[in-house]
């Protein structure tokens, strides 16, 4: 049992010695989701919660993630609000570490990502549409003991694309859609937020 | 009190180009941009939110080499309807040289002011113009600060730098348009 409890510790030890430092094995997060783009052919912005697990090895992480929005669709002089419900998964990789000693560490990450999300619209009915993208993340950690201890603040800015089609235009424009260009829509979303 | 500080640190530099004692840190630079400008187009102003993905790689003493990719939303507004909008690329490559730097404050800060001249390519989408294919080329100024390593027994990047940003960007037809970006890198 002692010896066990010895190889223990130096695993442990070892593990904390690791550098640049590992993402942790198992991490959930919590923060503000922000999106801008289009959706169905029409301006889109929208602002909810969104929730992460995510599981590392090394410098990489695999993330499932969840979110409520509330979103506003169309110009100011035609404009609808509704909710929108969003699932993902995605990666993510650690691709630069700037060490503040053994404290912590300003971290540069890459996203690629895939989801779907469903549109409930106020006055128009409801639509769903699936997404795929990549991103960039900025993240600052703080480091305790073991890298599962650690905790951070992360924000993403990723690109996004999704398919629509002339029934989605339909439902979101109300049948007259005065911008729609191209069968493919495109936009920011920024995740902030807190993990641990 | 941080452009103080700045403003200090400069007072106290040196020149940029001939510190034989007071080398560069590092030699390449991974790191990110988030921007924002004004692109003139057909007599329009189209206000432009790019996000970028920046590698850069010294090739002699102060000089770097940048290749850069950036993703750009544009849009058009009048008063506060918005009434044209699109998504673009743009591919650029930028040599960049210190104009002037601090010493290295305590072997831990540096502060510099650079400057940039280069060129790139934009290809965009937008709803009034169609496609929209032009070469560009930039100058700029940059104004940031490096953070060199912590500890020695560290294989984590030597240098983390910020800095803001700014540029010129002019067409083939004489159009000018400027952007204002803040920029994370890590140095190695």
């Amino acid at each position: 049992m002692r010896s066990v409890l010895a190889v223990c510790l130096l695993a442990g030890t070892a593990a904390a010695d690791e550098s640049p430092r590992p993402m942790q094995p198992v991490s959930l997060g919590i923060g503000m989701l922000g999106t801008g783009g289009k959706l169905a052919g029409l301006e889109h912005t929208g602002i909810g919660l969104n929730l992460e697990g995510a599981f590392g090895h090394g410098n990489w992480q695999g993330f499932v993630e969840g979110s409520v929005s509330s979103i506003k669709l169309g110009p100011e002089t035609d404009r609808t609000s509704g909710r929108a419900l969003r699932a993902g998964l995605g990666a993510r990789w650690h691709a630069r570490s700037f060490e503040l000693g053994d404290r912590g560490s300003f971290d540069l990450y890459f996203e690629a990502f895939s989801g779907w999300s469903r549109y409930r619209l106020d006055d128009r009915g409801a639509l769903s549409r699936p997404d795929v993208g990549a991103g960039i993340g900025y993240g600052i950690r703080t480091f305790f003991g073991r890298s599962y201890r650690d905790r951070g603040m992360r924000i993403s800015a990723r690109i996004y694309f999704a398919p629509t089609d002339q029934r989605d235009e339909r439902i979101a424009c109300r049948g007259d859609c005065p911008m729609t260009k191209g069968n493919t829509n495109s936009g920011l979303m920024a995740v902030f937020g807190g993990y641990l | 009190m941080k452009a103080l500080l700045i403003v200090c640190a400069l007072a106290g530099t040196a020149r940029a180009d001939d510190e034989p004692d007071d080398p560069p840190t590092h030699d390449r630079l991974l790191g990110m941009r988030i921007a924002g400008g004004l692109m003139p187009y057909d007599d329009r102003e189209l206000f432009h939110m790019s996000l970028g993905v920046v590698a850069e790689y010294r090739v002699y003493h102060l000089l770097r080499l940048t290749a850069e990719y950036e993703y750009l939303l544009f849009s058009q507004y009048e008063d506060t309807t918005r009434v044209a909008d699109g998504t673009g690329h743009r591919a650029s490559v930028v040599a960049r040289h210190a104009l002037a730097r601090s010493r290295l404050l305590d072997g831990k800060v540096r502060f510099w002011l650079d400057g940039e001249l280069g060129g790139g390519f934009l290809l965009a989408r937008e709803s009034m113009a169609g496609t929209i294919a032009k070469p560009q080329a930039i100058a700029g100024i940059r104004l940031g600060y490096d953070f060199v390593k912590f500890r020695e027994d560290t294989r984590a990047s030597k240098v983390w730098e910020p800095d803001f940003q700014f540029r010129v960007y002019a067409t083939p037809h004489q159009e000018l348009g400027f952007l204002f970006g803040v920029e994370t890198s890590w140095g190695d």
